[in-house]
C-alpha cells in the first residue's frame, strides 16, 4: 500500500513513556483466551472526571462470531455504564485479524490449506464519566468475560 | 509551520474528520516532496486505538509521548513541536487532542514557550451535546470558547431542530468562531477543510 504523504505521530498514555506498544502479557488478571492462557492486563486511571480503562486483548475463533461478540458486549457495556449512573465518554476497540494458510507445491499445482480459526489482536479503551475506578474496571472485566463465554459457546 | 489544534469532547468525531482533512491535505502534496503535514495524536487510553485505523488507511504512525497534552505532558508537547519543526519543516502540524483536553491551554503553552500562534478547531457532537452539556459544562465551554472554528458534527444523525439548538448554544459560548456543519459522509467536502484551515491550506 502506498503511504500517504502525511506523517502521523501518535502519543498514547502508558505506564512508562519508554514502554513499547503493548501486547497481551502474562500478569494477574482474567484467564480467558480459548487458545491459550494469555491473560488480560487492564490499566485504569482517572483524568479530570473521567475514568479511563484500557487493555490489549487476544482472541481466537471464528472471525464473524468474535466480531459480533465484541460489538454486542461493547453495546452492553455502554448500557451498563448508564444503568450504574455513569455517562459513556467513548468506548472503542481496534482489532487486527490474522488468518493462516499454507500454500504448498510439489509438482505443478499449488495446494492451499487454511486454518480453522482467526487470531484477533485488539486494543480497547473505555472512557467513562461519573463512575469510580473499581466499578468501571469491573464492568470492563465482565464485558470480556462475556465475550469469552460467547466464543467458547460457539466453538 | 502552521499549527491546527483539533479538539472536542470524547467521541465527537475528531478522528473521523481528521482522516478527511488528512486526505485533503495529502492530495495537495506531490510525491517528490516531503510531507506537508505532520499529525500528532494524543489518546486518553493506555493503548492507542485510533492510530491503528489511521495506520490502516496508509498513514505513517509513530508513538511520541504519553498523557494529556494540555497538562501532564505539556513539556513533552513543546519538545515534540520543536523536534517536528526542525526535522520535517512541514507546512502544517495538526494536533488531535484527547476528548478531555482544553485546547486553549495547549495554545497558551505553545505561545508562551515557542511564541507560536495556533488555530483551534473544536468538534461538537450534535447527537449528544445537549445531554452531556449540563454535567460537562465547564469542559465543553472551555473547548468551545477558545475555538476559531466549531464543527457541529454528526448532523446526519439528528434533526434540524437539534442542530439549530446546538448552534445557538455554541454561539452563546463563542460569538466570534466560524460555525460549520459536518458529518462523516461529507468528510470529503473541500469547503469544510478550507474553512478549518482558515483558507490557508496551501
Amino acid at each position: 500500500m502506498m503511504k500517504k504523504k502525511v506523517r502521523m505521530m501518535v502519543g498514547a498514555p502508558s505506564p512508562s513513556a519508554n514502554m513499547p506498544k503493548t501486547r497481551p502479557v502474562r500478569s494477574q488478571g482474567l484467564n480467558w483466551c480459548t487458545a491459550d492462557d494469555r491473560e488480560l492486563h487492564i490499566t485504569v486511571r482517572t483524568q479530570e472526571e473521567a475514568v479511563v480503562v484500557s487493555c490489549d486483548f487476544h482472541l481466537q475463533g471464528e472471525k464473524t462470531g468474535m466480531m459480533a461478540a465484541l460489538q454486542t458486549e461493547m453495546e452492553q457495556l455502554a448500557a451498563n455504564v448508564e444503568s450504574h449512573g455513569g455517562i459513556v465518554g467513548h468506548i472503542k476497540a481496534s482489532v487486527e485479524c490474522q488468518d493462516t494458510a499454507v500454500i504448498s507445491v510439489t509438482l505443478d499445482r499449488a495446494d492451499v490449506r487454511c486454518g480453522n480459526t482467526t487470531e484477533l489482536q485488539g486494543s480497547f479503551a473505555a472512557i467513562v464519566l461519573f463512575l469510580d475506578e473499581t466499578k468501571a474496571r469491573k464492568l470492563v472485566e465482565t464485558m470480556f468475560e462475556n465475550v469469552k463465554k460467547k466464543i467458547q459457546t460457539a466453538v | 509551520m502552521r499549527i491546527l489544534i483539533l479538539g472536542g469532547f470524547l467521541g465527537s468525531g475528531k478522528t473521523s474528520l481528521l482522516m478527511g482533512l488528512a486526505h485533503f491535505l495529502a492530495r495537495e502534496a506531490k510525491e517528490q516532496e516531503p510531507p506537508r503535514v505532520i499529525i500528532l495524536e494524543n489518546e486518553a487510553g493506555a493503548q492507542g486505538v485510533d492510530d491503528a485505523l489511521l495506520r490502516s488507511r496508509g498513514f505513517e504512525v509513530e508513538n511520541l509521548f504519553a498523557g494529556c497534552a494540555c497538562c501532564t505532558v505539556g513539556t513533552e508537547l513543546i519538545q515534540s513541536v520543536c523536534y517536528i519543526e526542525e526535522k520535517y519543516a512541514p507546512d502544517w502540524m495538526i494536533l488531535e487532542t484527547t476528548g478531555l483536553a482544553y485546547p486553549g491551554l495547549i495554545r497558551d503553552n505553545l505561545f508562551a514557550a515557542l511564541n507560536k500562534t495556533c488555530r483551534i478547531c473544536t468538534v461538537v457532537d450534535a447527537q449528544r451535546f445537549t445531554r452531556i452539556f449540563k454535567p460537562m459544562e465547564a469542559l465543553l465551554k472551555g473547548q468551545i470558547s477558545c475555538a476559531d472554528i466549531v464543527l457541529i458534527n454528526k448532523i446526519d444523525l439528528v434533526d434540524e431542530q437539534t442542530i439549530q439548538k446546538c448552534e445557538d448554544m455554541v454561539r452563546q459560548m463563542n460569538e466570534k468562531a466560524v460555525c460549520c456543519r459536518s458529518c462523516a459522509a461529507d468528510a470529503g467536502q473541500d469547503e469544510i477543510w478550507e474553512q478549518v484551515l482558515g483558507g490557508d491550506a496551501v
